[in-house]
C-alpha cells in the first residue's frame, strides 16, 4: 500500500467529511457507504468511488430529500477536493458547482413534480449537452472550427 | 475533442446509474449520475484547459538536413518537442512526411513527450525515391490525459527537392578542351530562303514578288533583299546501347552522358530543319531503324527513342578489353600478309598462319553490331550529309573499321566517343594510371580525327576529366598525384 501523494489529501480529508456526513445522516449504513467510497476511490478513482457510495447508501437506506441533498454535498466537496493542487482549480471548481446546481437541482425539483424517468433524461441530456459544448469551446480555443462563412464580395463604394 | 474508452466507460457508468434510479425509484441514484457527470464534464473542462496552455507552449521542430537531394539519396530529418511547463498530459509527435518519401523502419517517425517531459528529440533517415519537390505536413501532435484526446498540427513545413540522377556539368570537347561540336551550318551561296542576307538594287531579271517595299522607300529606288539559301544536312545517328555502355553510377552511365548530348544534336536538327534519323545498336545487333525525316513526328519519334533507350544484356562471356596500343590495324596485317606471300623460307612459313586471320578479322569486324548499323545508315546517307557514331572506346579495333566505312558514303563524320576510365567507379583513386588509360584514349581519339572528314570528340563528366587532367600535370611536374 503506496503512501498517498500530497496531492491526494485534500481528497482524504473530504472523504473524511462525506464519512461523517453519511454517517450522520443514514447512521452505520452511511458510515459503510463513506468508506467503501474511500476505498474504491482508492482502488478505481473518484467516478466509481462516486457511484459505490451511492449504490451502498441506496441499497441501505431510505432518506428524505434533505437528507440526499446534504448527502450530494459531501460528494461533491470530495469532488472540489480533488481539484486542489492542480492548475485550473478555480475555473474548474466554479464548472463542478455549477454542473453540480445545474443537474441535482434538476434531478431533484423534476422528480418531485413530474416522472423520475424524465428527471433521468434531463440529467443525462445535460451531461451531453454540457460536454458537446465544452467540445466547442476547445475548438474554438484551439482555432479548429473550419470556416464555413462563403467569401464576400467586394463592396464598391459610391 | 476525441473520448477514449476510460471517458466512455465513465459516461457508460453515469447512465447505468440513471437507469437504476429510474428502475429502483430512488432518486438517490439518479443525484449520484449527476455527480458522475459532474466529474467528467470537470475533467473535460481541465484537458480543454491543459491543451490550451500546451499549444500555446509547444515548440515542434522538423528540419531536413538538405533541401535537395538526388533519388534514392537518404536525408536525415530531425524531428524535436519542446514545452515550457511539465503538465500531466502526454504528448506524441509524428512527422508530416510526404507521399514521396520513405523510411526504413516500419514504425512512423514519431516522438513521445510523457506527462512530466519537457523535450524529446528524433533523427531518422528518410529515402527519397521520387523525383520532384515534395513539401512536408505540419507534424501531427496527439495530445491525451488518458480520458480526453485531441489531434493538432504544429511546426515547420520544409520542402526537399529531389532530382533524378541524370548527367551533371557535361564535356564535350578534344583532349580535354571544350568544343562546340554542332552550329548553323552556312549554305555558302545566295537564294530562297528565311535568313536575310544582303540588300541589293533591281534588275530587270527579278521577279516583282522579291521587292524588299520598306527598303525601296528608304532608299528611293527598287530594291530585292537576298535570304541564305536552305540546305539539306542529312545527319544519320547511329547510337551504341550495347552493355558496356551501362559502366557508371545510376543515371550517370555512358549511355546517359551520351544521350545528353545527342538529344541536344538531334534539337538543332530539328532547328536547322535537317532531316535526321536514327539507328540505335544493341549487343544482339540493330535494336531501331528510323529513315531521315524531317516532319516534327520523325524528331519526336527520335526524341522518345532515345529517351527510352536503355542498354542492353550483356550476352554470353563478356568482352575483352585489349590494350589500345597492342591493337594491329588492318592495314597493317594486310600489307605484311601481302609481304610474306610466295615466300617459303621457314620463318615466312611459320608466319603466314597468322596474317592469313586478316579474312577472319575482316568477318569479325563486319558481324560487330555498331558496323552493321553504320553500314545499314549508309543506305539512307548522301554525300553532303553527316553520319554521328555515338559509343565507347571499349573496342578500338571495330571503331576504326566502323569510321573508315562511315567515310566512304558521307560528307562528314562526327564520333561521340565516352572514355570508359572516366566512367568507371574507383579508377580515381589511382589519379597516374587513370591519366594514362585517358592518353591512351585521346591517342584513339587522335587517330580518328586525323582522318579526313572524320571529327571525333570526348564525352565525359566535367568532374571526372579534372581529376584526370590534374594528375597528369602535377606527373608533368614531377609530383605524384
Amino acid at each position: 500500500m503506496t503512501v498517498p501523494s500530497g496531492r491526494q489529501w485534500p481528497t482524504i480529508l473530504g472523504l473524511a467529511v462525506l464519512t461523517a456526513v453519511c454517517a450522520v445522516v443514514a447512521g452505520p449504513i452511511g458510515a459503510i457507504a463513506g468508506v467503501t467510497t474511500a476505498v474504491i476511490w482508492y482502488g478505481l478513482g473518484l467516478p466509481y468511488a462516486i457511484a459505490a457510495g451511492h449504490v451502498v447508501l441506496a441499497a441501505g437506506t431510505d432518506i428524505g430529500i434533505a437528507a440526499i441533498v446534504a448527502v450530494e454535498l459531501g460528494f461533491l466537496a470530495v469532488v472540489l477536493a480533488s481539484l486542489v493542487g492542480h492548475p485550473s482549480s478555480r475555473p474548474a471548481a466554479g464548472v463542478a458547482l455549477v454542473s453540480a446546481v445545474g443537474l441535482i437541482g434538476a434531478a431533484l425539483l423534476v422528480s418531485t413534480f413530474y416522472a423520475l424517468w424524465l428527471a433521468a433524461a434531463i440529467v443525462l441530456g445535460g451531461i451531453a449537452l454540457g460536454a458537446y459544448g465544452l467540445h466547442r469551446y476547445e475548438l474554438v480555443r484551439l482555432g479548429l472550427v473550419a470556416d464555413d462563412n462563403p467569401a464576400e464580395y467586394p463592396s464598391h463604394d459610391d | 475533442m476525441f473520448p477514449t474508452r476510460r471517458l466512455w466507460a465513465t459516461l457508460a457508468l453515469a447512465a447505468f446509474l440513471a437507469v437504476l434510479a429510474v428502475a429502483t425509484a430512488d432518486v438517490l441514484l439518479l443525484g449520484g449520475a449527476a455527480l458522475v457527470g459532474v466529474w467528467v464534464l470537470v475533467r473535460q473542462y481541465r484537458f480543454v484547459h491543459a491543451v490550451t496552455e500546451t499549444s500555446e507552449t509547444l515548440a515542434i521542430e522538423q528540419s531536413v538536413a538538405h533541401s535537395s537531394a538526388r533519388t534514392g539519396a537518404s536525408v536525415p530529418l530531425t524531428l524535436a518537442a519542446t514545452r515550457d511547463t511539465a503538465t500531466h498530459l502526454e504528448l506524441t509527435v509524428e512527422a508530416g512526411l510526404p507521399t514521396g518519401a520513405t523510411v526504413d523502419a516500419d514504425d512512423p517517425v514519431a516522438i513521445t513527450l510523457e506527462p512530466g517531459e519537457t523535450q524529446a528529440q528524433l533523427t531518422a533517415d528518410v529515402d527519397w525515391p521520387v523525383a520532384g519537390t515534395h513539401r512536408f505536413d505540419e507534424a501531427t501532435v496527439t495530445v491525451s490525459d488518458g480520458f480526453a484526446r485531441e489531434t493538432l498540427t504544429v511546426g515547420d513545413a520544409p520542402t526537399v527537392t529531389v532530382e533524378p540522377r541524370a548527367p551533371r556539368t557535361i564535356h564535350v570537347g578534344e583532349g580535354g578542351d571544350r568544343t562546340t561540336a554542332y552550329g548553323d551550318h552556312n549554305a555558302g551561296r545566295l537564294g530562297s530562303g528565311l535568313e536575310p542576307a544582303e540588300l541589293r538594287e533591281y534588275v530587270p531579271s527579278d521577279k516583282a514578288d522579291r521587292i524588299d517595299w520598306h527598303a525601296t522607300a528608304r532608299l528611293a529606288t527598287l530594291h530585292v533583299r537576298e535570304y541564305e539559301s536552305e540546305t539539306d544536312n542529312r545527319t544519320m545517328l547511329v547510337v551504341d546501347h550495347r552493355s558496356v555502355l551501362a559502366t557508371g553510377p545510376t543515371g550517370e552511365t555512358k549511355l546517359d552522358y551520351l544521350r545528353d548530348v545527342v538529344l541536344a544534336l538531334v534539337a538543332n536538327a530539328r532547328r536547322l530543319g535537317d532531316p535526321t534519323g536514327l539507328i540505335t545498336v544493341g549487343d544482339e545487333g540493330i535494336t531501331f531503324r528510323l529513315e531521315p525525316a524531317t516532319t516534327p513526328t520523325n524528331y519526336a519519334r527520335i526524341r522518345r527513342q532515345l529517351l527510352d533507350l536503355e542498354s542492353t544484356d550483356e550476352p554470353g562471356s563478356p568482352r575483352s578489353t585489349t590494350q589500345l596500343a597492342d591493337r594491329l590495324t588492318a592495314d597493317d596485317a594486310l600489307a605484311k600478309r601481302t609481304a610474306l606471300e610466295g615466300d617459303r623460307d621457314p620463318f615466312a612459313t611459320t608466319l603466314q598462319p597468322f596474317y592469313a586471320r586478316r579474312d577472319g578479322y575482316r568477318e569479325r569486324i563486319k558481324s560487330e553490331p555498331l558496323y552493321a548499323g553504320v553500314r545499314t545508315a549508309q543506305r539512307y546517307m548522301t554525300e553532303t550529309g553527316m553520319t554521328v557514331i555515338v559509343t565507347d572506346d571499349q573496342n578500338p579495333a571495330e571503331l576504326r573499321e566502323t569510321v573508315q566505312l562511315a567515310r566512304r558514303n558521307t560528307g562528314a563524320v562526327l564520333v561521340l566517343l565516352a572514355p570508359t576510365v572516366l566512367y568507371e567507379s574507383g579508377t580515381l583513386a589511382d589519379a597516374e594510371r587513370a591519366y594514362e588509360r585517358y592518353v591512351e584514349f585521346e591517342q584513339l581519339r587522335r587517330d580518328l580525327s586525323r582522318l579526313s572528314g572524320v571529327t571525333a570528340l570526348e564525352v565525359g563528366p566535367q568532374d571526372r576529366l579534372e581529376t584526370v587532367l590534374s594528375a597528369g600535370r602535377t606527373r608533368a611536374r614531377g609530383g605524384t598525384a
